[in-house]
């Protein structure tokens, strides 16, 4: 299965209707919006705070493709047009049933994953960018609350214009020019009004944080790593809840009704400080802006930089906004891949995909990622799901908010992994709880001490096996993998339940995993795999289901272990 | 449920009784969070569906390592949100025989002795099911071979089932 086609966009752009959206995704837990005075349901989460997390040393787990986006994150505050209006002045009252273009990153390879996620939750259909880890999609303006649910994406902006086929000419300045002569001509009032209703939030959570300084405090995981969170939470505590201090000091989890409390606060609070918001945005001499430009071909004559600059320049001229690399409001992006040219407005400060944790371990995988990976094994109601190898828990914390009609096991033979597992758990709980002013439930995860290669599960008790495994880089060795790989391979396949059982592995030791694999056809068949690129590396997810054979233990006289 | 975030005292209670006679009952609770390693709300411990997978892994041991018996000195109820259908897809992969027996071993409710008739439309059997299976967690206890013997520590509410090297040696 080619990892990259396409699939074309509703050219009829027509309008989401709400209930269509609400019907495939009503659940036990219902989250419901109020705005105005009609009701929407979102069906994941809407928040996702900033990321205050001190990354031990996973320098680059994110894309290649993606850039410089570490900003806040917003909660997206959608005006919902069938409401009565509601009494605010300026821009927000002509808020009509846009239709916009919505770019998101992806991790790359996961790009029909996300696709299916779009079409499940907005239900409008993707096109898949030649210019890996990029998505579009259309959608209505009443559904951009929605589209921040995402799970599988890590950054969204608005498509101001798309260039299917863009003409370079020949030299660098006739190229420059062109791009200073675009940046005039380009359709951006509407773009500009999608920016502004995203931004409606961040101006009050700006003006909250430097209020409370402490609220950037970031979190460094000494192994307990929670005398901090104590005290903050105890400090949190007397805050009210719907101080964006809390918000922003906890990663967001799927936990679904606390969102709807926080935007109805935010949604007070904002109508509140209406006039400020007016005044500000009304007068566009006040906004700061970058141009961020990410190219790649090999047939250019100019270099993203420079692209950015001259570009940046005449956007300048154009808008009087004022240019200011780290402290903006808006960002432009110009993303350049070969002849396709899309220039977009960011949606999102800092990526989503560290959302759900806390305490990072050396090599965290990020949410986006793992929420790819459980997708692609498709979990039924009641499937154990099984990390066996589960660092930090990035993967079945992800499982438990996502999917949490299963049950969801989290298991290392580190002490520090399986605690830093435990405490991202409690951190994600105890956010709900603050958020909520009362306990949350309880999600559907336990936490365990194991060793892999020697599981202490029963024989066929697992329904999915998902993990990220040691790539022999950062943590472990290659060499070690030769004897890990096959061990860990044979042990999953004797837990795992035959017949319906599955696997999502990744790794970058590609090659040691085939060789592991190859002695395993009459336990595991490879079904699918999708290249992802891991912090600069290569690497792989291969989708593996279990055949219908039991598993035949070795004698048990026989102690010893041959791992082919 | 009242939370109290203070770090775990030395002298916490030992709560071995834990009985709900129906649900919305009050039930006896352990407060305290388990220890210096979490920071509050819900921790993560292990509960009876996972003590229900879990089989002894000590070389020679096989099938007969299963159950493994539950000891528990500290125990929490956590409520999670009642799911009928899961219970009701659940309970035919439940292990019975060992549900009952660590269920007893915990004090908890008398759960019968096999699924009853219906089961699928009884919601107060679902209930006391969903609460046995879900809502009890094992802070602190201990997990023990049937055949060897061996003994697992619970501690903060994670099982630790590493052998030791030798114990995997041949």
């Amino acid at each position: 299965m080619p990892f990259l086609h396409k699939s074309f966009n509703n050219p009829m752009r027509e309008p989401l209707f709400i209930s269509h959206l609400a019907g495939g995704e009503i659940e036990a837990m219902e989250n419901k919006l109020i705005l105005g005075h009609s009701t929407f349901e979102c069906p994941g989460q809407e928040f996702k705070p900033r990321d205050y997390i001190q990354d031990l040393g996973s320098t680059a787990n994110m894309s290649d493709v993606q850039e410089a986006t570490n900003q806040l994150l917003d909660v997206n505050l959608c005006e919902n047009q069938m409401s009565i209006q509601v009494t605010e002045s300026g821009p927000r009252s002509e808020s009509e049933h846009l239709q916009v273009t919505i770019g998101a990153t992806v991790p790359t390879g996961f790009e029909q994953t996300a696709a299916d996620e779009v079409r499940e939750k907005l239900g409008s259909s993707c096109k898949i960018s030649k210019d890996r880890g990029k998505i579009y999609f259309d959608i209505s303006v009443d559904s951009l609350a929605q589209v921040h649910c995402l799970r599988s994406v890590d950054n969204l902006f608005v498509v101001v214009q798309e260039f299917k086929d863009y003409q370079f000419k020949e030299t660098k300045e006739e190229v420059l020019k062109d791009f200073e002569e675009l940046a005039g001509k380009l359709p951006w009032s509407d773009p500009l009004k999608i920016w502004k209703i995203n931004t409606c939030f961040k101006k009050k959570k700006t003006k909250r944080r430097k209020l409370n300084p402490n609220s950037s405090k970031q979190k460094i995981d000494n192994g307990r790593g929670d005398t901090t969170v104590e005290k903050d939470v105890k400090k949190e505590l007397t805050n009210s809840v719907s101080d964006s201090q809390i918000s922003d000091y906890y990663e967001n989890p799927a936990i679904k009704e606390q969102v709807s409390t926080l935007i109805g606060d935010g949604l007070t609070s904002c109508k509140d400080e209406t006039e400020e918001n007016s005044k500000e945005e009304a007068d566009p001499e006040v906004l700061k802006f970058r141009v961020t430009c990410n190219r790649a071909g090999e047939k250019h004559c100019f270099s993203s930089n420079e692209a950015a600059r001259d570009f940046g320049g005449a956007v300048q001229d154009y808008f009087k906004w004022k240019a200011d690399m780290t402290n903006f409001d808006v960002e432009v992006l110009l993303n350049i891949h070969d002849n396709e040219v899309v220039v977009g407005i960011a949606l999102t400060e800092e990526s989503l995909h560290r959302r759900n944790i806390t305490h990072f371990g050396p090599t965290t995988l990020r949410s986006t990622l793992a929420y790819g990976m459980l997708r692609l094994c498709a979990p039924q109601p009641t499937d154990i799901i099984v990390d066996p190898m589960c660092g930090t828990g990035a993967i079945p914390i992800e499982g438990a908010t996502e999917w949490s009609n299963c049950y969801h096991i989290a298991g290392d033979n580190n002490p520090l992994a399986v605690n830093r597992a435990a405490n991202n758990i409690s951190s994600l709980l105890t956010k709900i709880q603050v958020k909520e002013g009362k306990l949350p439930l309880g999600l559907p995860i336990d936490t365990i001490q194991w060793d892999i290669c020697n599981l202490p599960l029963r024989t066929g008790s697992v329904d999915i096996i998902v993990t990220d495994m040691p790539f022999g880089k950062r943590m472990g060795s290659k060499k070690r993998n030769w004897n890990l790989y096959p061990a860990c391979l044979r042990e999953m396949s004797r837990v795992c339940r035959p017949g319906t059982g599955r696997a999502v592995l990744l790794t970058q030791d590609k090659k040691c995993f085939a060789k592991a694999l190859s002695g395993m056809g009459h336990l595991w068949r490879k079904v699918h795999t999708v290249w992802v690129n891991i912090g600069g590396l290569h690497a792989a997810v291969y989708l593996l289901k279990r055949t219908p054979q039991s598993f035949v233990h070795p004698s048990e006289e026989d102690g010893e272990r041959c791992p082919w | 449920m009242e939370w109290h975030l203070q770090p775990r005292k030395k002298d916490s209670k030992v709560s071995n009784r834990i009985e709900r006679d129906s649900p919305g009952n009050d039930v006896e609770r352990d407060h305290s969070p388990s220890g210096s390693g979490f920071a509050g709300a819900g921790s993560v411990d292990m509960r009876l569906l996972t003590h229900n997978l879990l089989s002894s892994h000590v070389r020679g041991v096989g099938p007969r390592g299963f159950p493994l018996r539950l000891q528990a000195t500290e125990v929490r109820i956590n409520p999670v949100e009642f799911n009928p259908d899961f219970i009701v897809r659940m309970i035919p992969k439940v292990e019975w025989a060992a549900l009952l027996e660590a269920a007893d071993h915990l004090h908890l409710i008398q759960v019968p002795k096999e699924p009853i008739q219906g089961y699928e439309h009884n919601e107060e059997f679902l209930r006391k099911m969903h609460h046995v299976l879900l809502e009890v967690e094992v802070l602190e206890g201990t997990l023990q071979c049937p055949e060897s013997g061996r003994v697992f520590p619970i501690s903060r509410g994670i099982p630790n089932m590493l052998l030791s090297d030798e114990e995997t040696e041949t």
